[in-house]
């Protein structure tokens, strides 16, 4: 994959040249008009284009590459900090520096009628070369007047919400790695899809999108940023010791068991309680989705009406973090395998009874998982309301366990998101409020065992409030901008500080990211994993 | 005796509405002067600062009014690499704000904004964005009156003073040098509320666009900061077709007028 990129990489910076001086020198102005102006306007023979017009008979084709290099540090103070017995000095050693070097390239060509567009990003990792260069988008566009067809891998953007309002849906985020958060696209993860799009009248437009496998969320399996969603797996060994003994504790009672046996499971027992390694890998265990059987789609109809602009949408998905319950089956093979194992007194039956159990604790075998399927129905509207630009979104995501009782299927929900952003006069700061809730429906209906039912323990409601500031000085030269996230029912919030000056196509960003409040919140539990970043970029 | 104050009063009395009517007429016709359907233009904006070292950007605008001749005009944006391919859309509305929409290539969607206070500036330049849309001022929102004629540049202008009949308008007053004969206007002085020139616009290299009079060079100089945006039209055009379709938020999006 890697000599593939990098041979198209050298191919398109070889031939783009030739395209640009081929191309006309206006560079995309309007579309049509004369061959002594470079082609500007939209001309007679405009054919739709508003970019890389020429003179009717000529080839409607022009090039462009552009991106942007980016050099910096980001390094997290907590490292050099003498912690667990650990001096300072010793765990300042072991301290290794990311993101020093990160870019992005994009390359993008265009005729009258259609578009193609390759999105790459460098990101050097030096433990493994084979990613130093990622695909990140890469598609086609054709128009063919009010009907766009699209296809590729695609970022796309659904709903009015600034960020991860409940109606975007179509891309799953990227949260490896949380101090890049606040650049909303970046996380976001490019699918393959195909998407056609109709207009009707002047301001609406119906689309469909179809999208042929799933990926669910990322979240970093080791490391910093590692969550606590994932360190719950970890806690299945535990947990199914615990109901073990419990349920095995009448038959062991009962004159059954052999009594050599019952120690010898014990024993047994205790070691299944120290964490597997495979449950740890929890991404292991999940099901492979890159067929067909795990399709998403959806229809989508945007119009405006006078002053407001409104949205209205249905998409058949998945959701994006996997179901898990203990396998009624599996558990039960197991159960069996262990009684029929403790009443064994023939020493050559042991050996088979013992690979019977092992075999019945395999991961694969105890725990079903799951993406559970979903109807998705939202609305969305914008509107600018005495000088605040209101955005607002509801959605309601109907999954199959319309009783809230079924453990191994999340329960349906409401979303809705309202935001809004406003220059404030005399000091002229830019200030941008969102609100995002989801509501768990049924929530009385869930079950106390977290190994029966994936919502066990989960609060009725999810609450986030992001607040952005910015300020902007000197002509738009420097930048002041100061984001919060808090989560309500967490109780913790994520702040991030960031000066920004750019000079032409230069700039120099220092940003900081500080986590607080409750540890076993979604925020708070990286409160160790407070940074400071600095990047230098080059835009061309 | 008092006959004759009376009627030179008379006479002054009258003359009086006659020169605001002229300065409002000639503001009006200077204004007014270039009858096209359509304007299609390419700019670069270099903005100076007191140090000398420049900013420059390039945009394209498309201006065209709809049936009820309310205006409509679309601005995209190509250099510098960091808002290339960023694209705006304002409709004029009567009786309430501008519609107004942006495509942001970063968001990877179309996003309705409000209308910035129009004392900010327009992307980091002199020039505020009730400058940028000075041009099309409507002269009713104004008083005006003639101050004097003298020469600039050679040329014999009217100077004509300008006051915002809205007193919560940036600028207290406005004066400007327009061309008698051809109703160009050269320069225009921009006093804020306490009455102190706060900047000044000059339009030079007047050149024949298809019969019309057009200045490709604007230069708006802050006087206090000591910068200046000069904005250089590189290419002009009136009444070339633009599409229907251009002034659409599909547009935003794609970047392609459909027919």
């Amino acid at each position: 994959m890697k000599k593939r990129y990098a041979v198209l990489v050298l191919a398109l910076v070889l031939v783009s040249p030739a395209l640009l001086l081929s191309a006309q020198e206006d560079d995309g102005f309007g579309f049509g008009g004369g061959e002594e102006d470079g082609g500007f306007g939209f001309g007679p023979d405009g054919g739709g284009s508003g970019a890389g017009a020429a003179s009717p008979g000529a080839p409607l084709i022009g090039a462009k590459i552009g991106g942007k290099v980016s050099a910096g540090l980001t390094f997290f103070p907590d490292d050099f900090l003498a912690k667990g017995g650990e001096s300072a000095l010793d765990r300042t050693k072991k301290v290794e520096l990311h993101d020093i070097f990160s870019g992005e390239l994009k390359f993008s060509a265009e005729a009258s009628n259609a578009d193609a567009v390759i999105n790459l990003k460098l990101a050097p990792n030096f433990k493994e070369p084979s990613e130093i260069l990622l695909l990140d988008e890469a598609y086609v566009r054709a128009f063919f007047g009010r009907l766009i067809f699209e296809g590729g891998l695609r970022k796309l953007t659904w709903g009015r919400a600034d960020s991860f309002g409940p109606l975007d849906l179509t891309n799953p985020f990227d949260y490896s790695d949380l101090s890049g958060m606040t650049d909303f696209s970046a996380i976001k993860i490019a699918r393959p899809m195909l998407r056609a799009s109709w207009g009707i009248g002047m301001f609406s437009k119906i689309e469909g999108v179809f999208v042929p496998w799933f990926e669910a969320d990322r979240f970093a399996e080791q490391g910093r940023w590692r969550p606590a969603q994932l360190r719950r797996a970890e806690q299945i060994p535990s947990q199914l010791v615990e109901k073990l003994t419990s349920d095995l504790t009448p038959f062991f009672l009962s004159g059954e068991a052999d009594p050599g046996r019952i120690g010898e499971l014990m024993n047994l027992m205790g070691s299944m309680s120290q964490s597997d390694p495979l449950f740890s890998s929890f991404n292991k265990l999940v099901p492979d989705t890159s067929a067909l059987e795990y399709f998403q789609g959806g229809l989508r109809f945007t119009t405006t009406l006078g002053p407001a602009d409104f949205g209205a949408q249905y998409y058949y998905g998945l959701h994006p973090r996997p179901s898990y319950r203990l396998s009624p089956a599996g558990y039960g093979n197991l159960m069996q395998a262990i009684k029929d194992y403790a009443k064994l007194s023939d020493a050559d039956a042991q050996q088979d009874g013992m690979a019977a159990i092992k075999a019945a604790m395999d991961p694969l075998a105890l725990l079903d998982i799951a993406y559970n399927r979903y109807h998705h129905i939202g609305v969305d509207y914008a509107q600018v309301l005495f000088g605040f630009n209101v955005r607002a979104e509801l959605a309601a995501n109907i999954t199959g366990d319309l009783s809230g009782d079924d453990g191994f299927v999340y329960n349906p929900a409401l979303l809705w998101s309202l935001g809004f952003d406003r220059d404030i006069p005399v000091v002229r700061i830019n200030a941008n409020l969102q609100v995002n809730e989801k509501i768990t429906l049924l929530h009385n209906r869930l079950g106390s065992d977290p190994l029966l039912d994936i919502e066990a323990g989960s609060k009725m409601t999810s609450t986030r409030v992001t607040l952005r500031l910015s300020r902007s000085f000197f002509r738009d030269e420097l930048e002041l901008q100061a984001t919060a996230i808090w989560g309500i029912e967490d109780k913790d919030c994520y702040l991030i500080p960031s000066v920004t000056w750019t000079k032409g196509d230069l700039s120099l960003e220092v940003s900081g990211g500080i986590f607080a409040g409750d540890r076993d919140g979604e925020l708070g539990q990286y409160r160790d994993n407070y940074f400071i970043k600095t990047l230098l970029s080059y835009s061309f | 005796m008092k006959r004759i104050v009376f009627v030179l009063f008379a006479l002054l009395g009258t003359a009086l509405p006659v020169f605001a009517q002229d300065a409002a007429a000639i503001v009006s016709a200077s204004r007014n002067r270039i009858k096209a359907a359509t304007v299609s233009t390419r700019t670069r904006m270099v903005t100076t600062a007191k140090d000398g070292s420049t900013k420059e950007q390039m945009l394209d605008q498309y201006a065209k009014d709809d049936a009820s001749g309310k205006s409509r005009t679309v601005i995209v944006f190509q250099r510098p690499p960091g808002v290339r391919g960023t694209r705006f859309l304002t409709l004029e509305n009567r009786g309430r704000g501008n519609d107004q929409w942006i495509f942001l290539p970063a968001l990877g969607k179309v996003r309705r904004i409000s209308s910035s206070e129009g004392s900010d500036s327009f992307m980091g330049t002199d020039f505020s964005y009730d400058d940028i849309s000075s041009a099309s001022r409507d002269s009713d929102l104004d008083t005006h009156s003639l101050v004097r004629e003298e020469a600039y540049n050679g040329r014999a202008c009217y100077v004509i003073e300008s006051r915002p009949k809205d007193a919560s308008y940036q600028y207290s007053r406005m004066v400007q040098w327009i061309d008698k004969d051809t109703k160009i206007s050269y320069k225009l002085d921009l006093y804020n509320r306490r009455n102190a020139l706060v900047k000044t616009v000059e339009m030079s290299d007047i050149k024949d666009v298809q019969g019309w009079l057009t200045a490709h060079i604007t230069k708006m100089t802050t006087h206090a900061d000591g910068t200046f945006t000069t904005l250089f039209t590189d290419i002009i055009k009136y009444d070339d077709p633009i599409p229907e379709s251009v002034f659409t938020t599909s547009y935003l999006e794609t970047g392609k007028a459909t027919r």
